[in-house]
């Protein structure tokens, strides 16, 4: 085994975690300023600053390693002609269009975070639109492209939103505003969770093919797993959202603990279902080549 | 929470770097031919088009059979002794590579090969063959 099969997917997943708190925690933000006490916002803030610096740092290091990786050996990490062909490759040109992703969601978050979202948004289309340029996504041309940007942005919003609700629940429930927070968020969940769904199973349906590939192939039965785990994912958010919330009202302290360990729960399945996604993308050979 | 979230992932992501299946159509010399005269030339044949970045062969020595330790594997390529054949990466996309080789020996020889497919996904192989002699 080559050094680069350990450290390039590595560091991929690494910038994919990245990336979803930079555009699911800023999305937040954009989302729910109003609704956050100072505390939260100024973790949100520092949550955004850290996943977007460490981002445009980890970056380049990914383009350096993808030079070695087609090289083959160290040297060919700052051989200047194995960059030019990493940065002429959909791989390095998918790596360019992050990194200036990252760096305009930290010029925004360090320098207009208060009035003009348009550089913020400009960096979550940037980084979300950097993983359709090469890989499963392009198998249907612009179509799946276009989907696989709208299905990781609401998955982006899912990310991004797990961390700040739970440090709130951690605060004094008299600042927290947190029925309202939680009330605010469950009504944006419907549409981003609706545009997560309708994206996932059309790729799924391009990927996959049809319902022999669905139910024989391993592809399948990995897209199959996925799907149940957000099925699961979904029922605690519906019941989050129709039992526990309205219980927020009363501001009483133990509704917010059984939030926090619901979103506790609901992180750990999340982590379950970003590891199937990984397979799904990386191992797991498509039903229909 | 946000390193806990990281570490958590990249442990369980591990088991994602496995790279299956072979790109190569075809190769001639065939992988692990037994040949009564020397090559002077190797052919390889893709599925589909690719850019052939690198092209190395390497005479095996009698002690080159051994599997080489996972640590040594990490970073060296081959115990066997490169030939020199000033290999120019190909910057063209093509199902067919052709590679001039020079005057070689009686002997054990791998190739190592390495390639960057439509997609840009780095593909690459190792195949053997041996000149025997008639």
């Amino acid at each position: 085994m080559e050094i680069w099969a350990i450290l390039a997917p590595l560091v991929k997943v690494l910038l994919y975690v990245l990336s979803f708190l930079a555009v699911g925690t800023g999305l937040f933000i954009l989302h729910f300023r109003s609704f956050l006490s100072q505390p939260t916002l100024a973790y949100c803030r520092n949550l955004v600053r850290k996943s977007s610096l460490i981002g445009s740092i980890i970056a380049p290091l990914l383009l350096l390693m993808t030079a070695g990786n087609i090289g083959g050996d160290l040297q060919s990490a700052f051989d200047p002609l194995m960059i030019n062909i990493a940065l002429s490759s959909k791989a390095g040109q998918s790596i360019l269009v992050l990194f200036s992703g990252f760096l305009f969601v930290l010029l925004w978050i360090s320098l207009f975070q208060n009035q003009r979202p348009i550089p913020g948004i400009l960096g979550f289309a940037l980084i979300l639109s950097s993983f359709s340029l090469y890989g499963h996504s392009t198998i249907n041309g612009f179509s799946s492209q276009l989907l696989i940007v709208l299905h990781l942005g609401a998955i982006s919003f899912w990310v991004g939103s797990f961390l700040p609700l739970r440090h709130s629940t951690q605060g004094k429930i008299e600042e927290e505003n947190l029925f309202q927070l939680a009330h605010q968020f469950g009504v944006y969940a419907v549409y981003y969770i609706g545009i997560l769904l309708i994206t996932g199973l059309m790729l799924g349906t391009i990927l996959v093919g049809g319902k022999d590939e669905l139910l024989n192939s391993n592809y399948g039965k990995a897209f199959l797993l996925k799907l149940a785990f957000v099925t699961t994912l979904l029922g605690i958010g519906a019941l989050n959202k129709f039992r526990l919330v309205p219980q927020l009202k009363s501001n009483n302290f133990s509704h917010a603990i059984k939030l926090r360990k619901s979103i506790n729960v609901e992180i750990g399945i999340l982590f379950i279902i970003l590891i199937i996604s990984s397979l799904l993308t990386t191992s797991i050979e498509l039903p229909l080549k | 929470m946000l390193k806990k979230i990281i570490l958590v992932f990249i442990l369980f992501s591990l088991p994602t770097t496995v790279f299956p299946h072979s790109p190569l159509k075809q190769a001639n010399p065939m992988d692990g031919a037994l040949l009564s005269e020397a090559p002077t030339e190797y052919k390889m044949l893709f599925k589909s088009p690719a850019k052939l970045i690198k092209f190395e062969i390497f005479q095996k020595g009698e002690n080159n059979n051994k599997k080489p330790s996972l640590l040594k594997g990490l970073f060296k390529k081959s115990d066997g002794k490169l030939i020199e054949i000033n290999y120019k990466p190909s910057l063209v996309l093509s199902e067919s590579h052709l590679i001039k080789l020079p005057k070689i020996n009686f002997g054990s020889y791998e190739v190592r090969w390495r390639a960057m497919g439509e997609d840009g996904h780095v593909l690459k192989g190792i195949l053997t063959f041996e000149v025997k002699g008639r």
